[in-house]
């Protein structure tokens, strides 16, 4: 009867033991609100890397030419998973001088030299996102895309000499 | 993720998808992978298909699903984590936690941003791409019951071992 009484306490123990150290698992993901930063040491399972964009892309050129960049965005996209996208987002329906003169995006073009299949060349159509390439069925071991893009505008014959700029976003999604 | 020299802007996300239920939380991490330091915001967009693609941003409106925080402002080589929930009663949907932060300041005649999306799936299997349900760090509303409930289970298991320890000294001792 002893031995039983003294297994049960030190079974207590234990379990409030193991019980104590699986708490802090449960309650440390941070649900608060503000920014939460932490050094990070371990890489998450599946994971997604957008990295190498460059910062502006500078198109000019006299109203009526088509303006060229070639070489205007080389950049990686890396991952784990078995999928992902690329879409290139305008944030307007067009190129906009500070006078509110407008250049369509359908102007605009983009051509994916190396990563995609063809090296198609392809147009905005207003705001609508640009998907420029779709993977499906990649090992998950881990995969690199590296796209590099020209870029061109036909600039209207009409277009009033000014500077024309926008803002875009290029957005990779894991699948 | 490789050995190379960090480029100047980069971002990643972790997991790159998830799989959700109504009621229930994840986490995602968001490192700033590159060498200078990254404002990022985080928002919630709809996913579909196009004619030729899956899985593309889309029109529509998500519901019931929210990131926060917000905003991170982060370092070269730091991750900020980020909580991903979807209301209790949030439709069948497929959406995306995406977070976005610019790729640097200047003139020019397109400016560019950069952002890395986590597919997040709610309540169904969509047309997207996915296998299989994957290990995703979900965390439902009985999380905590269920994570309480493992201890539970090792510590049983731990008294039964000391029991049986204790009971085989004391009996051998007994039969010496």
């Amino acid at each position: 009867m002893k031995i039983y009484t003294r297994v049960g306490l030190t079974g207590a123990v234990a379990a409030l033991a193991l019980a104590g150290a699986a708490a802090p698992a449960v309650a440390g993901g941070p649900t608060g609100t503000g920014n939460v930063a932490v050094n990070s040491t371990v890489q998450p399972a599946l994971y997604l890397t957008l990295s190498g964009l460059t910062p502006t892309i500078t198109l000019n050129g006299q109203a009526g030419t088509t303006a060229t960049a070639p070489g205007a965005e080389n950049f990686s996209i890396a991952t784990n998973d078995t999928g992902f996208t690329l879409t290139i987002t305008p944030s307007l329906a067009g190129l906009q001088d500070a006078a509110g003169d407008v250049i369509p995006n359908s102007d605009l073009s983009i051509q994916e030299t190396t990563g995609v299949s063809g090296s198609p060349t392809v147009g905005f159509n207003g705001a609508e996102g640009l998907t420029v390439l779709g993977q499906t069925g990649l090992p998950g071991t881990g995969f690199t895309d590296t796209l590099n893009e020209n870029w061109a505008l036909a600039i209207p014959a009409s277009a009033a000499p000014d500077t024309y700029s926008e803002q875009f976003t290029y957005t990779a999604i894991g699948s | 993720m490789s050995g190379s020299p960090a480029a100047a802007w980069a971002l990643t996300v972790g997991p790159s998808h998830l799989l959700m239920e109504p009621g229930h939380t994840a986490r995602l991490s968001v490192t700033d992978s590159g060498s200078k330091p990254l404002t990022v915001t985080g928002s919630v967009i709809r996913v579909g298909e196009t004619a030729s693609q899956k899985c593309v941003p889309a029109a529509g409106t998500v519901t019931g699903v929210t990131v926060s925080p917000a905003h991170l402002t982060l370092a070269p080589g730091v991750t900020g984590w980020v909580t991903v929930t979807v209301a209790k009663g949030a439709p069948a949907q497929d959406a995306a936690a995406v977070f976005t932060a610019s790729a640097g300041q200047g003139a020019g005649t397109a400016r560019v941003s950069g952002a890395v999306g986590s597919q997040v799936v709610v309540g169904h299997v969509p047309g997207c791409h996915i296998p299989a349900p994957v290990a995703a760090p979900v965390h439902g509303g009985a999380g905590i019951g269920g994570d309480a409930g493992l201890a539970g289970i090792a510590a049983v298991g731990l008294v039964v071992v000391v029991a049986a320890g204790t009971w085989l000294r004391k009996h051998l001792r007994w039969q010496a």
